[in-house]
């Protein structure tokens, strides 16, 4: 009943907001509105811990047929933390908004912020892929109209599309593995999944991540560098890690030849994405970056066979994450507060992310520890360096937002010590010492170099007396376009070019003078073809 | 008039004649062809337990069969379920005729061919059922072809192809009484199976004679391509199944259900990677029913594990795909004072025209059979029965469902990137759409997406629509 408040809480606030504003607008009781609705679901989301785990059945298609099927929602250990923190961001993506003065500052994003939120946590929640595909559609198509509202949408457009059809391509895979999975577990309704199928799934939620082919378009427009748009460009990756974590540990057995192949893209993703975080110029450049590089973590942990450390990498993505991008205008004074953010991932022993060194790291040393690693590292270091980049100090801010502007911050960082506290049995923990310290030990060198470079790139004058400097750059640079994957959609379209060709020829003879003939023809090598294959 | 034949095939064919006579009078005939049909499945639910009807103590029985020159035509009350349906197909586009510029002849002639679509369902020999449906070709013509225009290459196909299955069908027919003689002729039993088989492809449009499709579809107003398309893919699907009801040798003939599954992927797959590579939209309405007669395909070559109740299921959600998209490709066409709807004309559109834009993506969704839409819990299970099958079947169809979503990502990508007249022009036509389009968008999206998330509010009611089939059953 407790899920069902929640909904309603949040649901409820964007209801009443629609209405109180359309009778008489008033920006501060619409702001007042939302703020507590999102506050009251996040308390009760806490509450929600106390009845861990539950089931709760919304419909049954096909009553009375052989093809029942339950739509539900089912909470536990394992997608809990992921509604805590998401719940968390939406308050504190609320609060932010009290320290900025702009158009895309309205009820309407307010509305958004509450209602996206309550969409994402029905799939978040889903207690099985069907569920989570129609949500995961739900999503897309909220998230699709928004972005054509944006001020840059006619600027944006293929980028737009490609975004749009990748989720489409993920909900096809999931809906596809979905089918698969009933097919082998017949008269399964909970969640997850056969096991021959789980590789469509991780496949899915790779795209929508963003990991398979690394493809987070960098949609350029002013709303998304703010509190709900970077809201929106965190959250939808919740569901997708949930889907990771609650993927069978023993999938990978039935997938050896296909996982080796993800599991080499997921590492070259993981390192290629944590490289360009460390180096961009600002957070919100670097944000798909981080989002990427992180869920490579999640997905490597389900390959490694340890689904549920996914986890903690998926609450750094989001909370960490959201740390740093609404640590903004970086006030230099309170740095320290979007610092302690390193503690949702740094993976010291009895943080929260020490348990997930296991699914990073395979059991047996190999190459992957090393990739790892150095990623895991370079991730740190590029956290650390977009803080003590930070030298704003703003002055004449309103009584309030003195109090809200750290308030946000605050209100992310105790999710993040009360989830490595209360999120799961078995959240404290050392971990593995090898991953933390060894981590540790690049990061701090890294950190010492960066401080000697008063945190900022090397001049390019410095980083040209570098050995090897000109093959490094040669190397750097075929390795982006190679990642860029500009070369796969140009191939594809050559290929989709060169196919619709053949289309139009085959439909000029079908549809010409002599198309009947044609297609009698074409109906007796069909049918001579389906003769000779006989029965499959 | 106490006879089920009189009622739902002879009464509807003296109003279609009656409504013809009114041609002057648009508002009335539109009414009362929006109307009658509606009356006509409310009566055809009403008696489907049985043929009395109690009022005020007085019964009144209704005769269920009649012959006529010889032939009998007979609907029981467990077949008044299918007749309902026919008809409220015809109530659906109707209903909304007045709004779209269609043909003076839609309105009587669209309850005539329903009413000549019902019989075609009961007569009995089959063979005169293959007459009356070159009859139903041949009667919409004037929908198709509007009087003082050339005949098009695409209504000429379309009569060809009808016209060719006429002989094959009657010569199975003939051929049915030597099989059912001697029921062991295996040679005899192949040929009628051939027979019948080439006839219903030819009927339906299966790939590679399918050109037909796309090119009427192109050719004439999405609204009453629609209409005939669904009532035909509707009439022939249970047609279809009154064939294997009736004639074990067909039914039992071991390759049967493989041949249904190979069409069943050969049609979604066609359908799907040309569907790709269009920019005129008309013709992808003629593509999407290609598709869907692949769905239906399968759920007749899976009839003996749930198919046929999977075609039950999915037959309202499907009309109700199609009415949503004509609804859509009309709107289009009106708004955009356009006789065809291709990309060019689209470019940018969803600027200008939100509501109806959003509606004609949301229909070509719900047409792939994405999640949250109304044909998806249905579609669900035929991809979980092919998934059970065999891998070769199921790849073809991913890929055809692929090749949809590229066409849809293709339109889309179009709908939402402004060509640069349009892009100039587009702020000045913003906000032209009429609040009643907004609203029966509104609730079009409505009914196509709440059956999305509550199939069994269109499964239930036609749940024992096929108990007469007691062979298939």
């Amino acid at each position: 009943m407790l899920i069902f408040a929640i909904f309603g809480v949040l649901l409820l606030g964007t209801l009443l907001i629609l209405v109180t504003h359309s009778r008489k607008p008033s920006s501060a009781r619409s702001w007042v509105i939302a703020i507590t609705a999102a506050s009251l679901a996040l308390v009760a989301s806490f509450v929600l811990r106390l009845y861990l785990p539950s089931e709760i059945n919304l419909t049954t298609w096909h009553i009375g047929s052989s093809f029942e099927v339950t739509l539900g929602l089912s909470i536990g250990y394992r997608n809990w933390p992921y509604i805590v923190a998401v719940l968390s961001m939406s308050v504190a993506v609320l609060l932010t908004d009290t320290t900025q003065a702009d158009e895309t500052t309205s009820h309407s994003s307010w509305m958004r912020v509450l209602s996206v939120t309550a969409l994402n946590m029905v799939a978040i929640l889903a207690s099985n892929p069907i569920t989570m595909a129609i949500s995961w559609m739900a999503i897309d198509l909220v998230e699709v109209a928004s972005l054509l509202r944006l001020s840059r949408a006619s600027k944006l457009g293929s980028k737009i599309t490609s975004a749009f059809g990748i989720r489409i391509l993920s909900t096809f895979l999931l809906i596809i593995a979905a089918s698969n999975s009933w097919a082998s577990d017949a008269g399964q309704v909970g969640y997850i999944q056969a096991t021959n199928s789980s590789i469509y799934s991780l496949i899915a939620a790779g795209l929508r991540l963003g990991v398979f082919p690394i493809n987070l378009p960098f949609l350029d427009s002013p709303e998304l560098k703010r509190g709900a748009g970077i809201l929106f460009r965190l959250m939808p990756a919740a569901s997708a890690l949930v889907l990771i974590a609650n993927l069978p540990e023993e999938f990978i057995l039935f997938n050896t030849n296909l996982a080796g192949a993800v599991q080499v893209l997921t590492l070259v993703a993981a390192l290629y994405s944590a490289v360009m975080w460390v180096t961009r110029p600002d957070t919100y450049e670097a944000q798909p970056y981080w989002v990427v590089a992180l869920s490579s973590f999640a997905i490597q942990s389900a390959l490694n066979g340890y689904p549920e450390a996914s986890r903690v990498w998926g609450l750094a993505l989001l909370l960490s994450g959201s740390l740093l991008f609404l640590f903004n205008p970086p006030i230099r004074r309170i740095r320290f507060l979007p610092m302690l953010g390193l503690l949702g991932f740094i993976g010291l022993p009895y943080t929260l992310a020490a348990s997930g060194w296991e699914g990073l790291l395979p059991d047996q040393f190999n190459f992957t520890w090393l990739v790892m690693i150095l990623t895991h590292a370079l991730l740190v270091t590029g956290y650390v360096r977009f803080i003590m980049k930070s030298d704003s100090s703003v002055t004449g801010l309103e009584k309030f937002a003195r109090i809200t502007f750290p308030l946000r911050l605050v209100v992310l960082i105790q999710t993040l010590l009360l989830l490595n506290w209360v999120g799961w049995p078995g959240v404290i923990t050392v971990g593995n010492l090898w991953g933390s310290l060894g981590s540790l030990a690049i990061v701090v060198a890294e950190v010492l170099i960066s401080w000697r470079l008063n945190w900022q790139m090397p001049e390019a004058s410095l980083i040209e007396k570098l050995p090897f400097y000109r093959l490094v750059i040669l190397l750097i640079n075929f390795l982006r376009k190679i990642m860029s994957f500009a070369w796969l959609w140009a191939l594809l379209e050559r290929f989709f070019r060169w196919l619709g060709n053949i289309g139009d020829f085959i439909h000029q003879i079908l549809e010409g003078d002599g198309g009947v003939l044609w297609s009698l023809v074409f109906m007796v090598i069909v049918a001579i073809i389906f003769l000779s294959v006989g029965s499959p | 008039m106490s006879n089920t034949v009189v009622i739902w095939i002879g009464l509807p064919i003296a109003l279609s004649f009656l409504l013809v006579s009114l041609q002057k009078y648009q508002k009335i005939t539109a009414v009362l062809a929006t109307i009658i049909p509606l009356i006509l499945a409310g009566l055809a639910v009403l008696f489907s337990n049985d043929l009395v009807l109690s009022i005020a103590g007085r019964q009144f029985f209704l005769e269920d069969s009649l012959v006529l020159f010889g032939r009998t035509i007979q609907i029981t009350a467990g077949q008044l379920g299918m007749v309902s349906v026919l008809y409220l197909v015809c109530f659906a586009w109707n209903a909304f005729s007045r709004l779209f510029i269609v043909s003076q002849w839609f309105n009587s002639l669209s309850l005539l061919i329903t009413a000549l679509w019902v019989s075609v369902q009961f007569i009995n020999p089959f063979i005169y059922s293959a007459v009356v449906i070159e009859l139903i070709a041949l009667t919409s013509v004037p929908l198709l072809s509007p009087r003082g225009t050339p005949a098009k290459n695409g209504i000429i196909r379309f009569l060809s192809m009808q016209t060719l299955a006429l002989p094959l069908i009657l010569v199975s027919g003939w051929m049915v009484t030597g099989i059912e003689t001697s029921p062991s002729a295996q040679a005899l039993v192949l040929r009628g199976a051939i027979l019948v088989l080439i006839g219903f492809i030819l009927w339906v449009g299966i790939f590679p004679l399918h050109s037909w499709l796309p090119m009427l579809a192109e050719e004439s107003h999405p609204w009453t391509i629609s209409f005939l398309l669904v009532l035909m893919q509707v009439g022939l699907a249970l047609f279809f199944l009154k064939f294997l009801n009736q004639y074990g040798w067909l039914r039992n003939l071991p390759e049967l259900d493989t041949f249904l599954k190979w069409i069943g992927a050969l049609c979604i797959l066609s359908a799907g990677v040309i569907a790709a590579f269009q920019s005129n939209l008309n013709r992808m309405l003629g593509y999407f029913f290609l598709a869907e007669t692949g769905y239906l395909a399968f759920s007749m070559a899976f009839r003996g594990s749930g198919g046929l109740e999977v075609l039950t299921m999915t037959l309202f959600p499907r009309i109700l795909a199609h009415w949503a998209l004509a609804v859509s490709l009309a709107s289009m066409q009106r708004i955009t004072r356009s006789e065809t709807l291709t990309f060019e004309v689209l470019k940018g559109i969803i600027r200008r025209y939100p509501f109806a834009s959003v509606l004609l993506l949301a229909s070509i969704l719900n047409l792939i059979g994405m999640p949250l839409f109304s044909l998806y819990p249905t579609k669900h299970i035929v991809w979980k029965l092919i998934s059970t099958d065999n891998l070769p079947l199921s790849l073809l169809s991913a890929v055809g469902v692929l090749g949809m979503l590229t066409m849809f990502l293709r339109l889309f990508s179009t709908m939402i990137n402004p060509g640069n007249q349009n892009h100039q022009t587009g702020s000045e036509e913003s906000n032209v759409e009429e609040i009643g389009l907004i609203i029966m968008v509104v609730v079009i999206l409505m009914v196509i997406i709440l059956p999305g998330l509550f199939p069994n509010v269109l499964s239930r009611p036609v749940q024992e629509l096929l108990i007469s089939f007691e062979n298939l059953t």
